[in-house]
């Protein structure tokens, strides 16, 4: 399942990447999750990484940087996501703009198949701020970036300072990508050997009775 | 997280300039094996062997010795060299053209032309088609083409090429990918299938563009915004980037560390965790190189050279700093990756241990006993630093070179008693830790000598249930540590362990005895308890009358215990314990209790000796107390206990000495006991003379005649009843009426014991009938009963004997024939007389083989 690199180091099952515009909490958002604490960090340069266990399974989460000045980056560190979580703040209305002039087309260069999770960040500042984003358009927009997806809509909204919504955003991207990855390798080791079922076919007829 | 992983060293003090005209600037560098090539910017090329020296002390230093030069003579600065080693050439690049020269000496290479319009070329470090004459060649021009040629002693070849957006201006390739930086935009190549892949764009004013190997398919870009971007050759990043600074001029790769140098600095990142280990300023840098597995660096007239620093080193270095966390993650990312298994194993171990004394000195216990447990720690490297814990016999030395700076502990903390004991805790703590996962076995002596010393000093309950263990390995010193501290019943313990029971003994008995003093001392049930479970029976006679005097019912406990525990055991002769006991009344009696009830001896002499030791007490405390009425001394517990206890020898023994003990009784007032011993002589009558007419315990006189006609046959039980009616009616002690009540109860009770016709002889004429009337109705009843069984009894032997009657006829009325050749069953010869016999299955023989035993019919 887990195939290793020349490295050694383990080869991710799943790769997560964050994009989103500056300061709407993207670094936050991971650290929330795989440390359960809110903390300040400096802004990105470029991109850095998590490795993440998952019911044995290894996810690689990717944070990007939300600067202008790091949109090819951005491009390039999507490849071959299988998810791809499209970050907002709910009382900043530019960045959910940006989200769609700037971020969506990123998607491009993930996997065709790939979920796109719209997540609207620092729920906590509603109450002080206001909202300037409502959530039906970020429903919209979720529908939108996930024509294939029927049963359910991908967005949240959370805060990494209360933890509102952050444990959910990651586990529905493993229980929907790494699922169904599941059933499909599943499906090829059951998959039977017919030509060692003949060597045994062989084998037998030799032993039975002449008559 | 910075380390020093490099040290800088001067390679080339000053470059000497190759014309006389101007002063040669160093433009590029090149090394293969002990040949450093030097370009300059007017157009020279210069052969240095460069050597290292170690000097004194290992002092590192570099000889360099020019050789020759080249000049090639297109006025222009050389931009790169690089060494094809398989052919033994140098290609140069100078003013857009690919030169190739021989390296030894420095020549042209005849018949060889150069390629024009390059702008930036490599080599292959791994060709997918290996060939060891030739290299594989790869070239960006200036148009918008990139080239792979192969390159052979003689000849110089196309075999790919592969159009591109826009023209490249650096390239690396490695196997069949190149990775190419174009003038907005990295792409990556695949010469097998001639794909190209977008990587990400950059901004060729602001960024150099440089591409360096990492391993086989990935490499290092120096990417938008000072990003060193890891590209693997899928198009993918499996790392996140480093952080550079703006300007590099040039990176070289020596795994696991990158170097980049710019005009300030060169920085230094891992691989591996992509952080920044170490920086060092260095002002005109110009270019850096490989050289063996250290790094040239050049400005424009001087060459360093950079020396990695060993692991062992930048660990110690870090160690110094008390960087603890840090050197055990850098022992076990990098000891991995650059030392082999046995060698990692042995620096992690040694950085573990220098950890645990760093932590251990700064009283960090719960890292200290983590670091020390996972290094499997000597543990009398440990114990070593507590004063006198160590054995004084002990050879142990520290190890060298030492792993910490502690002297002892007392330095440690300045003599601060309170800090002291919390080291102390912590070893003890440590110690045990380290028995219950076995990682000390051969030093367990030490260990739990220390153990020992520390307990002894600070905590007395823990050493008892230290010593609660039989497999305890005790240096000797123990002994006065331990006596010099009073714990006396600790000591006794200790030489316990060591199977010293004589020591302990006399210990123990001297605490119990109040010569020695011990608050732990659990009581003199201890000894005794000892004394039950040691080997050596000669010890535990020895001791034996000590245990006697202090608790003589224990003390027979022991012997008795002893002697079903070691059957075999001599020393434990029942005559010589019963002498030892005599002094002590209770003792004897419960040994010859045991002897007798328990182990059913037959010796009479035991059996004597008990009753008489009951009744000897019996008759004490009469002889105690003052009180005569026997009423009064019936209610005395004492007694009656002691009495129940005489009585019961004289029940259940059939061994000792009647006569003796009845003798003892004669004078007193013991019919029960009295009757007992008549029982046993037989005596019935006089037993129940003394029950009925002395004790007066009619009930008691009952249950003798029962008790004595259990399982006798009817002659002996009517003797006995008759016995006792007897001695109801006898009018020479008491007059009738007196006991005219137990009579009729008796009567009553036991009519089936009875001869009813000699009852009636017996009684008074003036017995009125009623009295009796139940004794009278069931008497007759049984005997009508009698005679009609009898009748039935008559009956059924008259029909059996007229059975047999008729059996005797039926016989008789059989003839047999004895003829002439008629032959005998036995003997099988014929008769010759007329009497024969005839067995009652049908044989015939002769009277006298009838008699033979050869008779098969017999
Ligand atoms: N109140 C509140 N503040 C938040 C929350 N999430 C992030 N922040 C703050 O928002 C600021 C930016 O957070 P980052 O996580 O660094 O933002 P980013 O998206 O990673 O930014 P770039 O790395 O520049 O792309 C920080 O000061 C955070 O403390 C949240 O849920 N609630
Ligand atoms: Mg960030």
């Amino acid at each position: 399942m887990t195939s290793q690199d020349v490295t050694g180091k383990k080869k991710a099952d799943l790769k997560v990447v964050i994009l989103g515009a500056a300061n709407v909490g993207k670094t936050t958002l991971i650290h929330r999750y795989a440390k359960g604490v809110f903390s300040e960090h400096p802004n990105t340069l470029g991109a850095s990484f998590t490795l993440k266990q998952w019911k044995n399974r290894n996810v690689a989460i990717w944070d990007t940087a939300g600067e202008e000045r790091f949109q090819g980056l951005s491009n390039f560190y999507c490849r071959q996501a299988g998810a791809a979580i499209l970050a907002y703040d709910v009382t900043e209305r530019k960045s959910f703009e940006e989200l769609k002039t700037r971020f969506t087309q990123l998607l491009a260069a993930a996997e065709p198949n790939r979920l796109a999770v719209v997540v609207g960040t620092k729920h906590d500042l509603v109450e002080e701020k206001g909202k300037a984003v409502e959530r039906e358009e970020a429903v919209l927009l979720a529908k939108q970036l996930n024509p294939n997806i029927s049963d359910y809509i991908p967005i949240f909204e959370t805060s990494s300072l209360n933890g509102l919504g952050v444990t959910e955003v990651f586990e529905t991207i493993f229980e929907k990508c790494l699922r169904f990855d599941a059933i499909a390798t599943h499906l090829v080791n059951s998959t039977i050997d017919l030509s060692a079922q003949k060597k045994a076919g062989s084998n037998n007829s030799k032993n039975n009775c002449a008559c | 997280m910075s380390l020093k992983v490099y040290d800088i060293y001067p390679a080339l003090e000053k470059l000497n300039s190759a014309s006389d005209k101007a002063k040669s600037k160093i433009e590029c560098i090149e090394c293969s094996d002990k040949n450093l090539f030097i370009g300059t910017n007017d157009c020279y090329v210069i052969h240095y062997l460069l050597e290292e020296v170690k000097g004194r002390n290992n002092r590192l230093s570099f000889k360099s010795e020019r050789h020759e030069h080249k000049y090639l003579g297109l006025k222009k600065p050389i931009e790169k060299l690089n060494v094809a080693k398989a052919l033994k050439r140098l290609l140069v690049l100078c003013d857009e053209s690919l030169l190739m020269l021989n390296m030894l000496p420095l020549e042209p290479v005849v018949g060889m032309g150069k390629i024009k319009s390059v702008v930036s070329f490599c080599i292959n470090p791994n060709p997918v088609r290996k060939n060891p004459f030739s290299i594989e060649l790869c070239i960006a021009l200036k148009k918008r083409v990139v080239q792979v040629y192969t390159l052979t002693e003689d000849r110089v070849f196309v075999t790919k090429e592969i159009t591109t957006q826009q023209p490249s201006v650096y390239i690396s390739m490695n196997a069949s990918y190149i990775c190419a930086a174009l003038q907005d935009q990295y792409i990556m190549m695949n010469t097998e299938t001639s794909t190209v892949q977008d990587l990400f764009p950059y901004q060729n004013e602001r960024t150099n563009p440089l591409i360096t190997l990492i391993k086989n398919n990935e490499y290092l870009i120096n990417g938008p915004n000072a990003l060193g971007v890891f590209v693997t050759t899928a198009g993918m990043s499996q790392r996140p980037p480093l952080q550079w600074s703006e300007s590099l001029i040039s990176v070289v790769c020596s795994y696991p560390y990158v170097l980049a140098l710019n005009d300030e600095f060169i920085t230094i990142h891992s691989i591996l965790d992509q952080q920044q280990k170490q920086s060092i300023p260095f002002q005109g840098g110009q270019f850096i190189a490989e050289f063996g597995d250290k790094i040239l660096v050049s400005t424009h007239y001087q060459i360093f050279a950079l020396v990695p620093i060993s692991l062992e080193t930048q660990v110690q270095d870090l160690l110094s700093d008390r960087r603890v966390e840090e050197a055990l993650e850098l022992t076990s990312v990098m000891g991995k990756v650059q030392l082999p298994g046995e060698k990692y194993h042995k620096l992690m171990k040694k950085v573990l241990l220098m950890a645990g004394f760093i932590e251990f000195a700064n009283m960090n216990f719960e890292n200290s006993t983590k670091y020390f447990l996972k290094s499997k720690l000597d543990c009398r490297e440990l114990i070593i630093l507590f004063p006198n814990l160590l054995p004084s016999d002990n050879e142990f030395s520290r190890s060298i070179p030492p792993l910490h700076e502690i002297a002892d502990i007392l330095q440690l903390c300045k003599g601060d008693a309170e800090k002291i004991s919390l080291y102390e805790e912590f070893l003890c703590k440590i110690l045990t830790a380290m028995e219950l996962n076995d990682s000390n076995k051969q030093y367990k002596m030490e260990s739990d000598t220390a153990l020992l010393k520390v307990y002894a000093k600070n905590n007395y309950e823990e050493l008892i249930k230290f010593l609660d263990n039989s497999n305890r390995q005790l240096h000797d010193e123990c002994i006065d540590w331990l006596r010099n501290r009073n714990r006396h019943y600790a000591l006794g313990l200790l030489y316990g362990i060591k199977n010293n029971w004589t020591s302990a003994l006399d210990i123990w008995t001297k605490i119990a005895d109040g010569e020695l003093e011990d608050e732990m001392f659990p009581g003199i049930e201890y000894v005794l308890d000892c004394l039950l479970k040691i080997e050596g029976d000669e010890l535990v006679w020895s001791y034996l009358e000590w245990a006697l005097k202090k608790d003589p019912i224990s003390a027979v406990k022991i012997i008795i215990q002893r002697q079903e525990k070691y059957p075999q055991s001599d020393l434990f002769l029942a005559d010589s314990i019963i002498d030892l006991l005599l002094p002590y009344n209770r003792a004897v009696t419960t040994y010859l209790e045991h002897l007798v009830f328990k182990q059913e001896t037959k010796e009479e002499r035991y059996h004597t000796h008990l009753a008489a030791l009951y009744l000897e007490r019996v008759l004490k405390i009469r002889g105690d107390s003052t009180e005569t009425s026997t009423y009064k001394l019936s209610t005395n517990t004492e007694l009656v206990s002691a009495r129940k206890d005489f009585q019961r020898i004289l029940r259940e023994s059939s061994l000792f000495r009647v006569h003796l003990i009845l003798g003892k009784l004669k004078n007193t007032d013991m019919y029960t006991e009295m009757a007992i011993l008549y029982g046993k002589l037989e005596e019935h009558e006089r037993a129940l003379k003394l029950l009925v007419h002395k004790q007066r315990d009619f009930v008691a006189a009952e249950e003798y005649c029962e008790m004595y006609a259990k399982g006798r046959d009817i002659e002996s039980r009517r003797y006995l009843f008759h016995s006792l009616l007897q001695v109801y009616l006898d009018a020479k002690y008491e007059k009738i009426d007196n006991l005219i009540g137990p009579t009729i109860s008796l009567l009553n009770k036991h009519p089936a014991e009875f001869d009813p016709v000699r009852v009636l002889q017996q009684l008074p004429e003036n017995l009125s009938i009623g009295l009796i009337s139940s004794f009278l109705s069931s008497s007759i009843r049984r005997h009508l009963h009698g005679s009609r069984t009898s009748r039935i009894h008559r009956m059924l032997a008259r029909r059996q004997h007229l059975q047999v009657k008729s059996r005797v006829f039926h016989e008789q009325q059989t003839s047999i024939t004895i003829s002439d050749n008629q032959v005998c069953d036995v003997c099988n010869r014929i008769f010759d007389e007329p009497t024969c016999v005839r067995f009652p299955n049908g044989a015939i023989s002769h009277i006298q083989c009838s008699k033979t035993s050869l008779n098969p019919f017999l």
